[in-house]
């Protein structure tokens, strides 16, 4: 006698994007009792997948089918109504509410007279965390915990709602390796328990460890399949770049490795990364990549002054400089365009040239007053030197598209006259032509001698744009490359596994 | 010259349709309301509200709050009262400003160094600076009728334009000005829109609110001094509950409680609103609770309008 094994499955999904064509005749499947890896480089469609699976996103074309009958997901309600639940990758928990009311916010067990039943709900809590065998009150505030605890609760919200699918999307991307160890037991279990499990992760080693079955999406296709004990990291990855194509490094600046402009020693910060060393020189892009979680955009933000370093010193041609704040490292000719442009980068209700001399207020000042016609000026300079496509210099940068607002944040770091320019993650979500022109702008920079860390995990861009990539795992460096030794797989490798 | 500058004429344009239109009402209502005697009373009651508004609408654009300003202007009217015996306009005139001016800063040093919430922070002033006031005058007003000058500031004429009129609006082109055309009023508008990137773009956020708060501080202690000559004693009971209109005004005149918005200009018009529709309710024989209640629900409902404009655009 078997048991009843439920089936999902997506079949032919299709989605094109503006411009881009996500999805292809993508199928995939899960049966419960297994877990299904998926993995892919970014922008190869993971994400809009899963959205179809969750209904956030409507797919143009194919179906979906739940133990063989065809069923419509048009929102995440309906995802529910399948029994399927996401684990998110960011962690959505109320830090000063209990582990109880955190599993069952807005689901509250409620008694006759409409009150909460915290007796009830406490008491299914503890069940439901003894059923995947972790020891943890149900009473403690969930702020006092730790990450790997917090995953657990994201885990139970999801285990809650008695799922019969669960979606995990890079659950392992805050844990350090033993509570890795713990989360695997916890999986393993839920699989016993006749759950399928969608893993979703960059970490090939984790991938290998605990998948039953691995699909390999590449630019909207699937590319590979594979079983258990089938394939290793190696085979992973190029699976995920593709066999054939070389992407050439087409860096010509020469640099002088002897005295680096930029020298950071010893660099800690609490247990997000340890001990970096790290120089930079002139004329030089130098890559940073690491997952997240590896302590790269950190270190970044760091060197900015915007979180203050527990240890370790900052020296500019060798002389040490303290930075406690944004401002003292812009003193020292150090700009910072951030990932989040929206919150960080721009004043969204301000014009293109409010934002482009934003730097540079106090140099366009005259007895107290703004000289606005200087600021016109300049930014009308910057406009056509950095090709921003805008119907003119007073309009809110909140109407530009994502490129020309990368284009103004840098505008606004070139006005100031920086040597140094750090960039977290430049060519988010940006378009392809954009991408190519934000990455001249990067290496004219550099030609005219300014010096440049780019922190970004699309690794083929490094390759083709930087002199040195530097590879981070867990806070610690784990290889740099020359770009004689530029290599997409290794790079890769060094990234994600260990 | 740059006419996207004044990019919230729309606004200020509805408010002064607003304006005609209550002057049209006052006037049917009672013909009394255009008698030159109650046209006078409305500018001078309401205009001394409006010169703090002016530091109000500073303040709301960097997104802060300002509850201390009534106390503000008492306390530093009742400091420059303990002078009367001098004889001397110039020396009480210049402690008041000075005791006024001080007060804002320290309002400024605790919202930004010591990191007290300003609506907290300027609570906590509002109570301590009026009990201050009243130790320090064991409760009892002083008489400045001596001080010609002191005097003059509310009872005075050039010619035929009263001098508190002549005050506020040479303050008013003063602080249009200092907010449109000086780097530190369009830096008040940067750390109001967005304090993150104004931050790592190495612009002090700290400076541009203790010069707001300051300032604020500042015309406090000029509205208390125009009061003060007006009533002929300085009274350390003065000012209580003028947040309330003084924040009315800012609102109305299009200041956001969110910060990153406000105008000068649209403070004046939405000054002049108030003054209509305070003797607007007076004419129509209503308690000072009535108006009381009226601008509480001015500036509840320029929050809801506030609120659908932004679901509209989005």
């Amino acid at each position: 006698m078997s048991i009843q094994k439920d089936q999902l499955i997506m079949k032919g999904i299709s989605k094109t994007f503006p411009g881009v064509k996500a999805l292809d005749e993508v199928s995939f499947e899960i049966i419960s009792g297994e877990v299904h890896s998926l993995i892919g480089q970014n922008g190869a469609g993971k994400s809009t997948l899963m959205g179809i699976l969750n209904g956030i996103t409507k797919p143009d074309d194919g179906q979906i089918l739940f133990n063989n009958k065809v069923v419509k997901i048009d929102d995440p309600k309906d995802a529910f109504n399948l029994n399927l639940s996401i684990v998110h990758q960011e962690f959505a928990l109320c830090n000063n509410l209990t582990v109880a009311e955190n599993i069952y916010l807005g689901d509250e067990p409620h008694n006759k007279s409409g009150f909460v039943n915290y007796k009830k709900m406490h008491l299914d809590a503890k069940i439901l965390l003894e059923s995947i065998n972790v020891n943890l009150s149900t009473n403690k505030i969930v702020g006092n915990l730790n990450t790997s605890q917090w995953q657990i609760i994201e885990i139970c919200k999801a285990l809650a709602k008695k799922p019969k699918f669960i979606v995990m999307d890079e659950p392992t991307a805050s844990l350090d390796e033993k509570q890795i160890d713990n989360l695997f037991e916890i999986i393993n279990t839920l699989k016993n328990n006749g759950i399928g499990i969608i893993y979703i992760s960059h970490k090939l080693k984790e991938i290998i460890h605990i998948s039953d079955r691995i699909t390999v999406l590449k630019d909207g296709k699937i590319n590979d399949s594979f079983l258990k004990n089938e394939v290793n990291e190696e085979g992973l990855i190029k699976s995920m770049i593709g066999k054939n194509i070389s992407i050439k490094n087409n860096n010509q600046n020469i640099i002088n490795f002897q005295k680096p402009i930029l020298k950071i020693n010893n660099y800690s910060y609490s247990n997000t990364f340890k001990k970096i060393r790290m120089d930079l020189y002139e004329g030089e892009i130098l890559g940073l990549s690491g997952l997240l979680g590896s302590g790269a955009n950190e270190l970044l933000r760091c060197i900015f002054g915007i979180i203050k370093q527990d240890n370790g010193q900052l020296s500019l041609n060798d002389k040490v400089v303290t930075i406690n704040k944004p401002r003292d490292a812009i003193v020292n000719g150090i700009g910072y365009i951030p990932s989040d442009r929206k919150n960080e980068g721009l004043i969204q209700n301000n014009s293109i040239k409010d934002n482009s001399v934003l730097t540079i207020f106090n140099k366009l000042t005259k007895m107290g007053f703004f000289k606005f016609n200087a600021a016109a000026k300049t930014t009308n300079n910057y406009v056509k030197k950095l090709d921003i496509k805008a119907s003119n210099i007073d309009s809110f940068v909140m109407n530009l598209s994502g490129g020309n607002q990368q284009k103004v944040v840098i505008a606004k770091w070139l006005v100031k006259n920086c040597k140094i320019l750090l960039f977290d993650e430049p060519t988010r979500g940006i378009d392809i032509a954009a991408k190519t022109q934000i990455w001249k702008l990067i290496s004219e920079f550099t030609n005219e001698g300014g010096s440049v860390i780019v922190v970004s995990n699309e690794i083929p861009e490094l390759i083709i744009n930087c002199n040195r990539i530097i590879t981070m795992q867990k806070g610690l460096i784990s290889n740099t490359f020359n770009h004689e030794d530029f290599n997409e797989q290794k790079i890769s490798l060094n990234i994600s596994s260990k | 010259m740059n006419f996207k500058l004044l990019n919230n004429t729309g606004n200020n344009i509805n408010l002064l349709i607003l304006f005609f239109i209550l002057c049209c009402f006052a006037v049917f209502i009672s013909p009394a309301f255009l008698d030159f005697d109650n046209i006078q009373n409305i500018i001078r009651t309401v205009m001394v509200l409006g010169i703090i508004a002016f530091g109000m609408t500073m303040v709301m654009i960097l997104g802060e709050i300002d509850l201390s300003v009534g106390s503000i202007a008492a306390f530093s009217c009742a400091f420059g009262g303990l002078f009367v015996d001098s004889n001397s306009s110039f020396i009480v005139i210049i402690l008041t400003l000075l005791a006024g001016t001080f007060c804002g800063f320290l309002n400024g040093i605790g919202v930004t160094i010591i990191k007290v919430p300003s609506l907290i922070m300027t609570l906590g002033t509002m109570a301590i600076i009026r009990n201050v006031g009243y130790i320090m005058t064991k409760g009892q007003a002083a008489y400045p009728t001596k001080l010609e000058v002191y005097m003059a500031s509310a009872k005075g004429y050039v010619g035929i334009f009263p001098i508190p009129v002549i005050i506020f609006i040479v303050l008013s082109i003063i602080c249009a000005i200092f907010i449109r055309f000086s780097t530190i009023g369009k830096s008040f508008y940067v750390v109001g829109s967005n304090p993150v990137a104004s931050i790592l773009s190495g612009i002090s956020n700290n400076a541009s609110k203790i010069i707001a708060f300051t300032v604020c501080g500042l015309c406090c202690s000029i509205a208390g001094l125009i009061q003060s000559a007006r009533l002929g004693q300085i009274d350390p009971h003065m000012g209580i509950g003028w947040e309330l209109t003084v924040i009315a005004i800012a609102v109305l005149g299009g200041a956001s409680l969110y910060g990153g918005k406000g105008s000068i200009e649209g403070t004046i018009i939405a000054t002049l609103i108030i003054g209509v529709i305070n003797n607007l309710l007076n004419l129509l024989g209503m308690s000072n609770h009535s108006q009381e209640v009226v601008i509480a629900i001015i500036i509840v409902s320029m929050v809801l309008i506030h609120n659908f404009r932004k679901k509209q655009s989005s």
